[in-house]
């Protein structure tokens, strides 16, 4: 299981000449060095990250076109939300999509179960699996606007190899649409799953699951009882990186394959903000719904990791 | 397995390398700043525009850009083609941050130009007589709709709604090439007459929604009046009012009859809806009368002789609709932080004037909305019909969906999309039309 | 040899067992190849459209092009000013690329193996700030960029794209860092290896695929981001090439094949860079996963 990329103690200590100085100035130094680590990365996502995100909340307790001085209206926004019938559609939509989840962590994970084996050719199936990560959103959005046309190639190579009865009117019908949208989603990502499960279970020790072998379990329990818990961090990694993706990532494929339609079928709190923000002017409102979602991802993702940490245990 | 070589240092090329690239880009990063140049006399204005990757359109504003430059020596037009699905965005950036353009292109009404005014430069004190006189469509940029009070552009161009059709399907299913429809009725007979040919009546396509406003537009001149339009829109008058259904049950008994080509919903009408128009795939096209969805297409795929142009409907045969959905296709404005209002309202003045219109008409295709410009003879015979029909018009008002607020356009192409796939009925779709009316205010 | 091979030799021929287990892999095979084909078919749709004139398209819009032409795609390059564009891109998602694996490696480095204050907040931030939605932070972050002076500049697209990135970069980072046993650190420490020698001489070798995996998935994210570029790059003279594509796209102008040519043309530097690559991202999980 020790991989051969492990430095050798030896090799670098003996070349390092080992003046040292009084204990308590380098640990300060130590830590100031430390601390210069971090500064970078914090002042940029500090000046534009955090502090454009406090303004946001500030924000969603004001009226705001844009332009002019913001209105300052308490929580009128949050109520308004509260009886808002689109704002409800799009939380309803991204709570649903939550049940792509389990799908997007397990289809990568079965791909590279299955590329374990060394199938013929799996090393050009894992390239071809990455490809869709490669491809802009535009491009996914205009391919399959018009591949999933109802007379579009999907439907005719159904048709065309006799289950002509499975055709659907796939990104027209209000009740398909989210489902193929989650599709669509887990197609143009699953790729970076398979990588991160193959290596995952790549690591996996032989030896226990030659030993599980011996005890007589089958392919199944072997999978369950060895395997999962083995490769919990990179399911736990994935998973919450899905999660996320569920909430904060979807925003370029909404815009480019559905627009939120057909009514509001697919119209997702993201977009929400963006047609409220953008499209309609009202910022405060917008941010409103910015504070809604993030509270949202993160009580399920703490949710999620509690879990995983207890699965652990 | 990797040899020891593998945790050595990173190649020193690959870091020289890395760290070249990183200087070189902050170098040109810092080099290039933004803004514009004013040393001595030299002055730029920067121009937002939506249309300008539009091949006649474009070609035009860079002719007159020249033309302009040239008369005013030492100034640069800056002309900037922006996208239109991302305009507003990009407005709001630019407004928000109080740096930009200095000229914009906007949509007139609701859905564009008043939604913003707050950020342009009123124009009254600047308006010549002789432009008010020559330019129609000052309503549509002045608040209120009233001329007497702000207004926030020049308005430029004619735009409205209008009906095409295929001459030679029209012959194929027996119907008179050169008599179209001119009452609801007579529209329905002529579908019927077209579907019993094998042709699909109806072409379009409705994935993105605004032909659900557009037919609203061509239907609604027949019940309502254009000073009940304005009601509508300012929720005096109400979506659940029967005379609203109305129109809207018209336009969905029409898809329900199956008029429309099977993949209506799900075609994007830029530009696979034109496309198929203009391919001859269907009889009768809702376009309009200046640039990408007009006779510009569908002449060059069906023959000018082949296209045909009828107009909104009226109730009773013989007698007109009450106003023809005609008015500024959009209009130009001064930003409220450019430095050189005085330039730009010359430059806006000179693209909407004598010689702008005529150019933008003559090379650009685009409908005048100026008195001044000539119409040749050697025009397509569709635009001399367009004119002619906006003459006799009782009356010619701005396209009544253009008056909504943007939420209420948004809701109601989806709210109409949901009645045509099926999931709820006209009367539930205007009843949550009119709570986002509600909402809006 | 494992158990059921040596079971499989004392029993040759086609047991009922072993042909199910045949007929399985077939499946899995096809199962995976179909997987594979509809993965890669974009790919074919977007460069085989360009090559098609509008009817063409209209009459097929999934098949080669029957006469191929090189308009579309000189239209995309001349009037999309295509090539211009790209170089601009290739400069903002170049120098980004480089400043978010710079900043990510040291601050992953220090919430990981460097006993700084307030790790565990650190840690948790990150992920925090990942869980952000962009679209209702894009008008803060442009007045910000406008006060500090930095609109329609370069510099201020390469920083935020450094913001928008930095989260799940050094999110990705801790996560290999982890990987590294203690001792190794431990070991170079000792000896008063100061903390940057240490990462730089005998952590980043071990991380260095990882590294390159998260170089290249920030490539490919940014060189196809739209938004940002568009508001924050207002004119011409800087425009990325998304945004550039997105004139293309205008609602009222371009039918499929034009876009698709200009699409062609973005997608050459992320496929070369997916190309030149992908041996490292598949291994970049691989090597280093200690576990």
């Amino acid at each position: 299981m020790q991989s051969s990329t492990i430095v050798p103690a030896s090799a670098e200590q003996q070349t390092l000449p080992g003046r040292r100085k009084p204990a308590n100035s380098r640990r300060r130094t130590g830590l100031l060095i430390a601390i210069s680590f971090v500064v970078p990365a914090l002042a940029v996502l500090v000046l534009l990250r955090i502090w454009p995100a406090i303004q946001s909340i500030l924000l969603s307790f004001t009226s705001w076109d844009g332009i002019g001085e913001p209105i300052i209206v308490g929580l009128k926004n949050y109520d308004n939300l509260a009886t808002d019938p689109v704002f409800l559609q799009a939380l309803q939509n991204n709570l649903l999509l939550l049940l792509a989840v389990p799908v997007w962590v397990i289809v990568p994970f079965f791909v590279a179960v299955a590329l374990r084996s060394r199938p013929f050719g799996w090393r050009v199936f894992r390239l071809a699996f990455f490809v869709p990560n490669v491809l802009s959103p535009v491009i996914v959005g205009i391919f399959f606007s018009v591949m999933l046309q109802p007379q579009g190639a999907v439907n005719t190579l159904l048709r065309s190899i006799g289950l002509g009865f499975i055709t659907q009117n796939w990104l027209g019908d209000p009740a398909l649409a989210l489902v193929t949208l989650a599709s669509v989603v887990i197609w143009s990502s699953f790729g970076v799953g398979v990588l991160i499960f193959l290596a995952a279970l790549g690591s996996v020790d032989d030896d226990l699951i030659a030993a599980a072998r011996l005890d007589g379990a089958g392919w199944w329990r072997i999978q369950r009882s060895v395997i999962l818990w083995e490769i919990l961090p990179a399911i736990e990694f994935w998973a919450v990186l899905v999660l996320i993706s569920t909430f904060s990532q979807l925003f370029p494929l909404v815009y480019t394959l559905t627009r939120g339609g057909p009514g509001y079928a697919t119209y997702i709190l993201d977009y929400n903000i963006y047609q409220e923000a953008f499209k309609f002017g009202n910022f405060g409102y917008a941010s409103a719904i910015g504070v809604v979602l993030f509270a949202l991802t993160l009580v399920l993702a703490v949710l999620q990791i509690w879990l995983f940490r207890r699965a652990d245990k | 397995m990797k040899s020891h070589a593998h945790y050595r240092k990173l190649p020193r090329s690959v870091a020289k390398a890395l760290a070249a690239a990183t200087i070189a880009s902050l170098a040109l990063a810092g080099c290039t700043s933004g803004g514009t140049p004013t040393e001595g006399g030299d002055r730029t204005l920067t121009v937002w525009d939506f249309q300008y990757s539009s091949e006649a359109w474009g070609e035009a504003l860079k002719q007159l850009d020249q033309n302009f430059e040239q008369a005013n020596p030492g100034v640069t037009i800056e002309h900037v083609g922006q996208p239109f699905g991302e305009y507003d965005a990009l407005l709001k950036g630019a407004f928000t941050s109080q740096t930009g353009p200095d000229v914009i292109m906007a949509l007139p009404a609701a859905e564009g130009i008043l939604s913003y005014t707050s950020s342009l430069v009123p124009l009254n004190d600047r308006i010549t007589d002789e432009q008010r006189n020559t330019l129609s469509g000052w309503e549509p940029v002045s608040k209120d709709f009233d001329p007497t009070l702000e207004t926030y552009g020049i308005p430029f161009g004619n735009q409205g709604i209008v009906f095409y059709y295929n001459k030679q399907l029209f012959a194929q299913a027996g119907l008179d090439p050169e008599a179209p429809p001119t009452t609801y009725d007579e529209l329905v007979a002529a579908a019927v007459a077209l579907k019993a040919a094998g042709i699909t009546p109806f072409g379009g396509g409705n994935v993105e929604g605004y032909t659900n406003d557009w037919w609203f537009t061509i239907l609604a001149p027949s019940i309502i009046t254009a000073a009940q339009t304005f009601e509508l829109a300012n929720n005096d008058l109400k979506f659940t009012d029967d005379l609203v259904k109305v129109v809207e049950d018209r336009y969905v008994d029409l898809y329900n009859a199956g008029y429309f080509g099977s993949d209506y919903l799900s075609l994007p009408l830029f530009t696979d809806g034109v496309a198929s128009f203009a391919a001859g795939n269907e009889a009768i096209f809702l376009g309009l009368p200046s640039s990408d969805a007009s006779y510009v297409q569908f002449n060059a795929g069906l023959g000018e002789e082949n296209v045909g142009v009828f107009q909104a409907p009226g109730e009773v045969a013989g007698e007109k609709a009450n106003f023809l959905p005609y008015s500024a296709q959009v209009a130009w404005s001064i930003t409220e932080f450019s430095t050189q209002s005085d330039l730009a309202y010359d430059y806006i003045s000179y693209l909407t004037g004598a010689e702008g219109a005529q150019l933008q008409f003559d090379v650009g295709g685009v409908l005048p909305n100026n008195s001044q410009v000539v119409i040749g003879d050697s025009v397509p015979a569709q635009v001399k019909q367009i004119l002619a029909d906006q003459a006799n018009a009782k009356q010619l008002s701005f396209p009544p969906h253009g008056l909504w607020a943007p939420q209420v356009s948004a809701d109601h192409q989806k709210q109409l999309n949901l009645v045509l796939s099926g999931q709820i009925s006209v009367e539930d779709a205007l009843a949550a039309l009119q709570a986002t009316q509600d909402r809006s205010n | 040899m494992s158990a059921t091979a040596a079971a499989r030799v004392r029993r040759p021929g086609w047991t009922p067992r072993r042909v199910v287990g045949r007929l399985g892999r077939i499946v899995v095979w096809l199962i995976l190849a179909s997987i594979a084909l509809s993965t890669i078919y974009p790919l074919l749709f977007v460069f085989s459209n360009a090559f098609k004139t509008d009817s063409d398209y209209q009459a097929n819009e999934i098949g080669l092009p029957p006469n191929p032409t090189l308009a579309n795609v000189q239209n995309a390059w001349n009037v999309a000013e295509i090539g211009t564009f790209a170089g601009h891109s290739f400069i903002v998602v170049a120098a980004s690329v480089v400043l978010i694996t710079a900043m990510s490696v040291l601050a992953a480095y220090a919430l990981t193996h460097l006993k700084i204050p307030f790790r565990n907040i650190g840690l948790v931030g990150v992920l925090a700030l990942m869980m952000l939605p962009t679209s209702v932070l894009m008008i803060p972050m442009l007045r910000t960029v406008q006060q500090i002076g930095l609109l329609n500049n370069f510099l201020g697209l390469i920083l935020v794209y450094c913001a928008l990135q930095l989260p799940f970069s050094i999110y990705l980072m801790t996560a290999y860092y982890r990987r590294i046993p203690t001792e190794v650190i431990e070991a170079a420490a000792v000896d008063g290896a100061s903390p940057l020698r240490a990462l730089w001489s005998v952590v980043l070798p071990l991380v260095r695929p990882g590294l390159l995996t998260l170089a290249t998935l920030n490539f490919l994210w940014l060189w196809n981001e739209l938004l940002y570029g568009l508001l924050l790059l207002q004119g011409p003279d800087k425009r990325t090439l998304m945004a550039g594509l997105a004139l293309l796209n205008g609602e009222h102008t371009a039918g499929i094949p034009l876009i698709s040519a200009g699409l062609s043309i973005a997608l050459i530097p992320p496929l070369l860079v997916f190309m030149f690559f992908q041996r490292n991202l598949a291994e970049g999980i691989t090597a280093g996963a200690v576990k």
